[in-house]
C-alpha cells in the first residue's frame, strides 16, 4: 500500500519533543493535538483525527510493530474499562485545570515562573536552558513548562505500556480519544 | 469464494483507535461515526491482523458455518 503525507506524523511527534527541549515555547504547538480532535468530533462527529493523524499513536505503531519494542501481549482488561477509562480522563482534565491554574497565577503576580518540568505529576526535573528570561511574558512561559510536562508524561505512559502490552495500549485509554469518543456517541445519539 | 472466518467486534468495548483499520490490507474495517469498528463480513478474509492488532482486543474471529447454522436456527 502507497504511504500517504499523513502516514509519517510520528515524526512530528518526535520533532516537537527535540524543539521543546531546546526552546519550551514551542511546547505551545501541543495545543494542535489537543484541538483539532476535539474539532474533528464536535464538527464532524468522527475520531479521524485519532485513525489517521495521531503522530502519537503513530510512533507507539512504528517503535513497537517495525522496530519490535512492544511484547505484543494481551492488554490487561481493567485498562480499557469505562471506569478507569473516564478516571484517567477526569485525572487528566484535573491536571490540565492545574496547569491552567498556574499559569493564571504567574499572570496574575501571585507565583512565580519555574523553570522546570514535573515527570508524572510529581518528578521535577530542570529544564532552565530552554528559556531565556524576558524573551516573553512568564505565564507565557510558565503553561509552556507545564503542557510541556503533561506531553512528555503522557508520552512516556505511553511508551511504558507499549513496551509492556499491544503498540497502541495507551490509546485504550488516551484521555483525548476517550474525550472525542464521547462526543461522537452523544452526537451519533441524538441524531437517531 | 469466501474465507471460513470473518472478523467480529465487540462493539461496546472498542475505542475506535482505528488501528484495526489500518493493518487491514483490504480495507474490510470502517470506524462507523468515530464510536466503533466495523468489519464488513463480504470484504473480509478472516486473516487475523485486526484481531492480533486491536490493543483492547475486542476482536475475535467469527466462523461462517456456525454463523450460518445460528442464521437458520433462529429462522
Amino acid at each position: 500500500m502507497k504511504k500517504k503525507w499523513y502516514d509519517y506524523l510520528w515524526i512530528w511527534t518526535i520533532i516537537y519533543f527535540v524543539l521543546g527541549f531546546f526552546n519550551i515555547l514551542f511546547a505551545w504547538l501541543g495545543m494542535i493535538d489537543f484541538l483539532v480532535p476535539l474539532i474533528f468530533a464536535i464538527v464532524g462527529g468522527n475520531k479521524h483525527f485519532c485513525n489517521t493523524y495521531c503522530g502519537r499513536g503513530q510512533l507507539l505503531r512504528v517503535m513497537g510493530t517495525h522496530c519490535h519494542c512492544s511484547r505484543n501481549k494481551t492488554t490487561p482488561k481493567w485498562l480499557s474499562s469505562k471506569w478507569f477509562r473516564y478516571g484517567f480522563l477526569i485525572f487528566f482534565l484535573a491536571m490540565f485545570g492545574n496547569i491552567v491554574f498556574q499559569t493564571y497565577l504567574v499572570a496574575a503576580g501571585a507565583g512565580s515562573l519555574k523553570e522546570a518540568l514535573k515527570l508524572f505529576w510529581t518528578i521535577r526535573v530542570p529544564w532552565h536552558w530552554a528559556y531565556s528570561a524576558g524573551f516573553v511574558p512568564d505565564w507565557i512561559a510558565q503553561f509552556s513548562f507545564g503542557f510541556y510536562s503533561l506531553m512528555l508524561t503522557s508520552t512516556l505512559i505511553g511508551l511504558i505500556v507499549m513496551a509492556l502490552y499491544k503498540p497502541r495500549t495507551w490509546c485504550t485509554f488516551c484521555p483525548m480519544g476517550t474525550m472525542t469518543q464521547t462526543i461522537c456517541k452523544l452526537k451519533h445519539r441524538k441524531e437517531k | 469464494m469466501k474465507s471460513k472466518k470473518y472478523a467480529v467486534t465487540d462493539q461496546p468495548r472498542c475505542v475506535a483507535c482505528g488501528e484495526c483499520a489500518s493493518v487491514c490490507r483490504i480495507g474490510a474495517i470502517k470506524i462507523i461515526d468515530g464510536c466503533y469498528a466495523y468489519a464488513n463480513p463480504e470484504t473480509c478474509v478472516g486473516c487475523g491482523l485486526c484481531s492480533k492488532s486491536c490493543p483492547v482486543g475486542c476482536i475475535s474471529l467469527k466462523s461462517r458455518e456456525e454463523a450460518d447454522r445460528n442464521e437458520k436456527e433462529m429462522v
